[in-house]
């Protein structure tokens, strides 16, 4: 049995994982920590994009498969392929190969996603022409897009296109013909959605539900095409682009473009049956596909700053290319778009193959609608108290002066700005840097020390931990509280000067290795400081004086003198 | 304000005419007011009010600090530019006014909104300026007393 950690879609190998950080800085959230070697992710931060997937070279990551592939339980069972896994293969592999090679791995059924992408054009078409909209319209249907925008970018989500993916919809009509064909009850359909990426498998565990869901199972793409290309290799291939009346619709959602292009003739046609002539508006609209998560996030933030106005939709994908550059793809996006594009030019464009009053029923049905509302998901503040988190995020302020700023990783998080996030937030420690760790060891002037005992019993300090090192000696004094100020200036074997009791005190003495530190004005440690200090042998002194008194007294006594 | 109230303090230096880097301000404001828990509406004019005034000093000065300060009442931005100043401040506030250049109009800026943006977006604003010296701007958002309790 190996050891296998899961988060949401991501299954970390630990027998295969050699700790060398590459996912972590890859992750596009910054969600991943390395904690005792192994990769930890921050699952509020994570968005499903699957870079760690395609970053990892040791091949320890990979997306998880829903357990409820248990598919013997089902009386029949449905592929829906992704556009992507169309394109996968040789160019004398056609769709209706692919569909077929499916078939004979034992579904039942393999259905097409034309007649919802179809609808879902034309219903996109339709609300582009109403111009009732503020600002670009956003598309949803990469669910990496959706999570972004519900967690860094909030204000955005009434721009997002309110419309449910095409994949949730053919499933749905699927199941409602089967169930009308065959009787069979609906829990009996086994639905299969076959991924170009985790984003999607999350998208598909989180909706399930037993009667609103769509897909019962999810395969990513990758774990399904060697078997694939065993059933096409005993095949007499056709090489035929697809079953007989479909147009482009699909494959228009294999990569970047390919929808927008699709949109852009609907509209066309749409303008031109609306019979008033004016084919104007369709001139005036403007589509910007774009991909890859940093110039997604460009075209989020100009977006959120009130520019692109004079865009009306943004075709909005994470993975490179669009999904046929998806984390959980074979083939190389490149070669795959090509073929899509091919495919794309030899097929009918949808307006042909499109029932305008039929479609026109379904997009007032209100099926299109998104079944789950999309709500904002902030990451949460540094403090649900904003007087602490106004405190927090000048401590934090300051840890990050102190910090190396090299973003070198060592500590376990993927830049120093996430550490001194994580420390404030008490999800790590300074002395995780180690950096600091190796600067800190400064030797201090060893002349008139004083053991730390002397020092207490002359001055009446309660040692309330670490009384076992209480024959340190100790070299001077350091009065502060400001934690980089101490990093910084308090060497080895200095007693420290407080009010600060919380936990990062510990971690600052034990980096610069001081003697022990000293609690003023009366303030006892917090519970958890304390269990530190005790945990790792410091001693922590209280006393009712104030900072000038012990330091006063000190300096009387000569200590470091 | 007593001694003791929490207090953030944070400064940036920014060149004029460097459009690559123009919003990178207002994004870090806009992710430090989120991780204080403040609610969505006030971020949001925060984060208008400083992409606004980065803006102008991005199109007309050649260099700026800019300072985000929070205490328990109020943010307080504060965009203090070397640059050509502002010869009259009530035309200037005035909404389409704009003395940018063709080029800069291209760019689809300088449309005459900065200011008067940034007016509507904050509860008081004060705006000095020398000519052939520079501007001082000061934003203020209250942040509501609910909030601090």
């Amino acid at each position: 049995m190996s050891a296998v950690e899961t988060y949401r879609s991501l299954r970390f190998n630990h027998d295969r994982c050699i700790g060398c950080m590459t996912c972590m800085r890859a992750c596009t959230a910054r969600s991943i920590r390395m904690k005792k070697g192994y990769p930890l992710v921050i699952q509020e931060k994570c968005i499903d994009c699957g870079e760690c997937i395609r970053s990892c070279r040791e091949n320890a990551i990979t997306s998880r498969t829903p357990q409820v592939v248990d598919l013997a339980r089902f009386e029949k069972i449905v592929a829906i392929p992704s556009s992507p896994l169309l394109v996968q293969f040789q160019p004398d592999v056609g769709p209706s190969d692919v569909a077929e090679a499916l078939r004979r791995l034992g579904f039942d059924e393999v259905v097409s996603l034309e007649q919802a992408c179809l609808a879902y054009l034309y219903s996109l078409a339709e609300l582009v022409l109403s111009r009732r909209f503020e600002g670009p319209l956003i598309t949803s249907h990469c669910p990496t897009v959706t999570r972004l925008i519900q967690t860094l970018y909030p204000d955005l989500l009434g721009n997002l296109v309110p419309r449910g993916p095409p994949r949730e919809l053919a499933a749905r009509w699927v199941r409602e013909r089967l169930v009308r064909q065959t009787g069979l009850a609906p829990d009996r359909i086994g639905i299969v959605y076959i991924s170009p990426c985790p984003s999607k498998i999350v998208d598909t565990m989180i909706h399930e539900s037993p009667d609103g869901g769509a897909m019962h199972a999810v395969l990513p793409i990758n774990e399904i095409y060697h078997e694939v290309l065993t059933a096409l290799s005993h095949m007499r291939l056709r090489g035929e682009l697809t079953r007989e009346g479909s147009s482009s619709a699909d494959l228009g959602w294999a990569f970047l473009g390919g929808m927008s292009r699709n949109l852009r003739r609907m509209v066309y046609a749409l303008d031109s049956r609306s019979g008033r002539g004016r084919k104007r508006k369709a001139d005036h609209t403007d589509y910007l596909p774009v991909a890859q998560l940093p110039s997604v996030r460009r075209v989020l933030d100009e977006i959120e700053k009130g520019r692109l106005q004079h865009v009306d939709l943004v075709e909005c994908m994470a993975c490179p290319e669009g999904c046929v550059g998806g984390s959980l793809v074979v083939d190389n996006p490149y070669p795959a778009r090509s073929k899509a594009i091919e495919y794309l030019r030899k097929l009918p464009p949808p307006e042909e193959r499109a029932d305008f009053p039929s479609l026109r029923t379904i997009a007032r049905s209100g099926e299109l609608q998104r079944k789950h509302d999309l709500v904002a998901s902030p990451l949460p503040p540094l403090d649900s108290d904003f007087r602490r988190s106004l405190l927090l995020a000048r401590e934090k302020e300051e840890l990050l002066s102190s910090l190396p700023g090299i973003d070198c990783g060592a500590c376990g998080a993927p830049t120093c700005a996430e550490l001194a996030d994580d420390v404030v937030r008490s999800l790590a420690s300074v002395g995780d840097c180690l950096v600091l760790a190796a600067r800190g060891t400064r030797t201090a002037r060893k002349e008139n020390t004083m053991k730390l005992a002397e020092v207490a019993s002359s001055l009446s300090l309660s040692p309330v931990s670490g009384r076992q090192h209480l024959d340190v000696e100790v070299a001077g004094c350091y009065v502060s509280d400001l934690l980089s100020d101490v990093i910084a200036h308090a060497a080895d074997g200095i007693l420290w000067i407080t009010l600060q009791t919380h936990l990062n005190v510990v971690a600052v003495a034990k980096l610069n290795n001081l003697a022990g530190i000293v609690l003023v004005n009366g303030r006892q440690p917090a519970a958890d400081t304390l269990a530190k200090a005790e945990e790792e042998g410091l001693p922590l002194l209280t006393t009712a004086l104030t900072a000038y008194q012990v330091a006063g007294r000190l300096y009387e006594l000569g200590v470091g003198k | 304000m007593t001694s003791n109230e929490p207090l953030f303090v944070r400064q940036f230096r920014f060149e004029g005419k460097d459009f690559a880097n123009a919003g990178s301000v207002s994004t870090e404001v806009k992710a430090i007011l989120r991780s204080l828990g403040l609610p969505a509406p006030l971020v949001r004019r925060a984060s208008i009010v400083s992409y606004e005034a980065e803006m102008n000093v991005v199109i007309y000065a050649s260099s700026c600090t800019a300072t985000l300060l929070v205490d328990l009442r109020r943010i307080v931005l504060t965009f203090d530019d070397r640059g050509p100043g502002i010869p009259d401040i009530g035309l200037a506030m005035q909404v389409g006014y704009s003395t940018a250049t063709q080029e800069i109009r291209e760019m689809g800026f300088g449309a005459g909104m900065g200011l008067p943006n940034i007016q509507r977006n904050s509860d008081s604003l004060d705006v000095r300026s020398t000519v052939g010296h520079g501007t001082r701007l000061e934003a203020v958002i209250l942040i509501p007393p609910e909030q601090a309790s």
